[in-house]
This record gives C-alpha cells, sequence and structure tokens, in this order.
C-alpha cells in the first residue's frame, strides 16, 4: 500500500471512530437545540414559500387584468353600434296611479339575506418537551385507548431515554410526538399514567368536525419527518377534523378495522360543512 | 426543511445528494459545532460553513460510502467550528508561528510510513496535538490542497504547507518512537 494510502486509510479510520464517539455521546440537549435549528429553516423556508406564492398570484392577476382591460377596449373600439337600445331590466315591480299614470311605489327586490354560519373552532396543536423518568419503554397508540390502531404494524414503541414531546392529554391518554430516527418521528398516544407527576400537561380539546378528503392523500403520523404513510385516504373519504398542526390537519378516521388517528396536508381535505 | 443554501445548488443529483445529506446529518454537525463553540448562534454559523464547504466536494462525497460521508461531514463542521472560535477569540498563536520547516530526512520518514501498520498510525494519530491531527485530517482525510487548507484557514498557502508538513513529522516521530520500543 502507498504510503499516502496508508496515511488516508488512517485518516479516514479516525474520523469515523470519531464521530461514531460522538453519535453515542449525543445529549438530549444537543439533539433538543438541533431540532430547534431545523425547526428554524424549515419556518424560514416556509415563509419565503408563502411569500414566492402570493407574489407570484399577484403578478398573474396583474397580468390577467391589463389584458382583459386591452380586450375591453379593442372589443368597445370594433363593436357596431346597436339598432335598439333596449333599457336593462331591473328586478323592479310598478305600480302605476289610474289617475296620473305615475308611478306609486317602487318595490326594489331586495337582497337574499346572507345568513353567515359562526366559523367552526378549530384548535391548533401544541407540544412542550417533558422530562420523562429514563429507562422506560410504552406501546404507542395512534389514537387515546388501545382500540385505536397502533403503528409499526402493531409494534410501537417509545423509550424514554430520548426526547419526547407532548400535545396533552385525553381519555387517559397522553398525545406525544418523538423521533424514531434522526429523520424519522411519531406522533401518538401513550398510556397517562406514564407522564411524570411533575409535567403540568393540559387536556386535549378538538373539534371533531365532519371532514372529507378532497383528492387522493397519505395518512401520516410523521408529518414532520419522512411522511412514512399509515394509510391512503382516496377523494371522498370521510373522517373528523380534529385540529390544526402548521400545514397539516389531524384527522380521525374510522375506515379500517380500527379507528386511526393521523395528519394529512391542509390543501388535500375540506370542511363538509364547507360545501 | 433544509437551509436556503442547498437550493442554490442547480445540479439536481448534487441537490438531491446534499438534502439527503443535511436531512440525515443535521443533529450531529450541530452537536459537534455545539461542543467547540459552546454557543448555538455560531454553532448554526458553522454548520453553514460546513454546509459551503461539503457543497464544494460533492463529487469527492458522491463516491464515499455512508458512514465515511457521515464522519465527512462531521470533520468538517468541526474544522468550522474551530475556525468560528479562532476569529471570534482572536487566537493568533497559530499565525505566529514561524516558517521554518524542520530538518527532514526523507529517507528515514518514508521507511517508517512504509514499517508502520494502518492500525500503528492510527494510535499514532491519537497521540498528535490537536492542531496536528486537525492539519492532517484536513489533507489526508478531507482531501484539501495547501490552497484550499490556506483559505479555509485564512493563512498564507506557505503556511499551510508549513504546518501540514511539521504536523506530518510529529506524526512520524511518534512511530519512530514507538518502532524503537519507547
Amino acid at each position: 500500500m502507498k504510503q499516502e494510502d496508508k496515511l488516508k486509510e488512517a485518516f479516514s479510520s479516525v474520523a469515523m471512530e470519531q464521530t461514531e464517539q460522538l453519535e453515542k455521546t449525543l445529549t438530549y440537549e444537543e439533539r433538543r437545540k438541533s431540532e430547534a435549528l431545523y425547526k428554524h429553516h424549515h419556518d424560514t423556508a416556509l415563509r419565503l414559500i408563502r411569500k414566492q406564492k402570493v407574489s407570484i398570484v399577484k403578478w398573474v392577476s396583474g397580468i390577467a387584468a391589463v389584458a382583459a382591460a386591452v380586450l375591453l377596449i379593442v372589443w368597445g373600439v370594433n363593436r357596431p353600434a346597436p339598432d335598439i337600445i333596449t333599457p336593462a331590466t331591473a328586478p323592479v315591480s310598478t305600480v302605476v296611479s289610474a289617475y296620473t299614470n305615475e308611478p306609486l311605489q317602487t318595490e326594489t327586490a331586495t337582497p337574499a339575506v346572507q345568513t353567515v354560519e359562526p366559523t367552526p373552532h378549530i384548535p391548533e396543536l401544541k407540544a412542550h418537551l417533558v422530562s420523562f423518568p429514563e429507562g422506560m419503554r410504552y406501546a404507542v397508540y395512534t389514537g387515546p385507548g388501545e382500540r385505536y390502531e397502533r403503528a409499526n404494524h402493531n409494534k410501537a414503541v417509545v423509550s424514554t431515554n430520548d426526547w419526547i414531546e407532548v400535545f396533552g392529554v385525553e381519555n387517559g391518554f397522553a398525545m406525544i410526538q418523538y423521533a424514531i430516527t434522526s429523520t424519522q418521528r411519531r406522533v401518538g398516544y401513550i398510556d397517562a399514567a406514564a407522564l411524570p407527576t411533575h409535567a403540568s400537561v393540559t387536556a386535549l380539546e378538538f373539534s371533531y368536525l365532519p371532514a372529507v378528503i378532497t383528492h387522493e392523500t397519505d395518512l401520516t403520523d410523521d408529518p414532520f419527518g419522512e411522511k412514512t404513510p399509515l394509510h391512503i385516504l382516496p377523494a371522498s373519504t370521510e373522517a373528523k377534523w380534529l385540529a390544526t398542526l402548521d400545514d397539516w390537519v389531524y384527522l380521525e378516521w374510522y375506515g379500517g378495522d380500527q379507528p386511526v388517528r393521523g395528519f394529512v396536508p391542509a390543501a388535500a381535505v375540506r370542511l363538509k360543512s364547507a360545501e | 426543511m433544509l437551509p436556503l443554501i442547498l437550493t442554490t445548488i442547480e445540479n439536481n443529483d448534487d441537490r438531491a445528494l446534499m438534502e439527503e445529506l443535511y436531512l440525515r446529518y443535521h443533529h450531529l454537525m450541530y452537536a459537534q459545532a455545539l461542543r467547540v463553540l459552546n454557543n448555538s448562534y455560531a454553532a448554526e454559523d458553522a454548520v453553514s460553513d460546513a454546509i459551503e464547504a461539503l457543497i464544494k466536494k460533492i463529487s469527492l462525497l458522491r463516491n464515499m460510502d455512508c458512514n465515511k460521508r457521515k464522519a465527512y461531514a462531521v470533520i468538517t463542521v468541526r474544522h468550522m467550528a474551530i475556525n468560528l472560535y479562532r476569529r471570534h477569540s482572536r487566537d493568533t498563536v497559530l499565525e505566529d508561528e514561524s516558517l521554518e520547516l524542520i530538518p527532514s530526512n526523507s529517507r528515514v520518514e518514508d521507511h517508517v510510513l512504509e514499517a508502520a501498520g494502518v492500525e500503528e498510525i492510527k494510535e499514532a494519530i491519537y497521540q498528535l496535538s490537536e492542531n496536528d491531527r486537525d492539519i492532517l485530517m484536513m489533507r489526508f482525510f478531507r482531501e484539501m490542497s495547501d490552497a484550499e487548507i490556506s483559505k479555509e484557514l485564512g493563512i498564507l498557502p506557505a503556511t499551510a504547507r508549513v504546518r501540514t508538513s511539521r504536523a506530518r513529522k510529529h506524526l512520524i516521530k511518534l512511530l519512530e518512537r514507538r518502532e524503537a520500543g519507547l
């Protein structure tokens, strides 16, 4: 082996050993700060994408307005003068006096009364980090109870050795988010008895509004990671709209053997009352 | 979501590779930077600098297996973090060093390196000072030229060359001692 190659191999091996050591000794705090940085990049990029979308819409609508104005002008210049000018018919009824032939009273059609339905209250999910006693493992369900589907082929488990975020508690189960790998996370439920006694966790309040899937989409329990699908929901699937989380809608769906909760992109679902 | 700098990569394959690298290892890179700098904002800067440096080495990264690629990302961010730390603390110790080369006997060096196995070299690498190890890591692991090293460290190419050569001699000295059973 050449000297240069030997040195390269040795340094490469040292670099890999140092990295392995770093991986093994990664602390909870380092992981948490890294997640925060990742989220910061995520939010910045989303803001930029939104800005871009708005400017594209403005640009397109500006062009459309100018084109429409030009068309109207061209049409106005070229159209032939009408032979008979017919007055516009207004939706009015006129009562004429038998003596003076003057209109006595004019009833103008009144616009239909718009009934504004109250905007349904849709809660926004929020989570915070909770320190669990280390060394415990809990079964994770997609909903608050053992009757709900359990992810990972009925084997989903969370270890309390890593970070866990808690959204709240419902029906004796705590809604949590945790990391499976560096790129995969899961939102699910564990027995609320697992929560440390000092943890202040609020009750979950969901809207349970009827919703319908507008186009085929994945239902996932990992909206911020790899978005691994739990199920594929075809268009027209009916579900319950529970809450929102950024650009995701949290749904409960009864289509399979067991009920399941998960996230779909907000663009793929609408409230049924909005028909 | 990814740092915006990745969106500037024009080639789709390159961008996909860098995106995957960032998604897989950003937590390790950040943790490594945080350990050197002990400051979240500075660590973020170090990660950004590292991504910029990694983009320049895409062709090299493409031919690595995933473990080596991970190590490459971590070592790169470590070097960036050390650079940032030095810049902030105005650590000029390294800048003041003499440019004189240690006299060398290339035949002896060749013999020592030929005789040593990879494991022995590894053990000697661990005994090197951090400065020596880092500069040799730049040369032999990150496969950087003198010009690239000098640019990254903000020093003259001649200084980079002297420093690399000196670190290499320190390594050989350690191997000689091992060979002599000292």
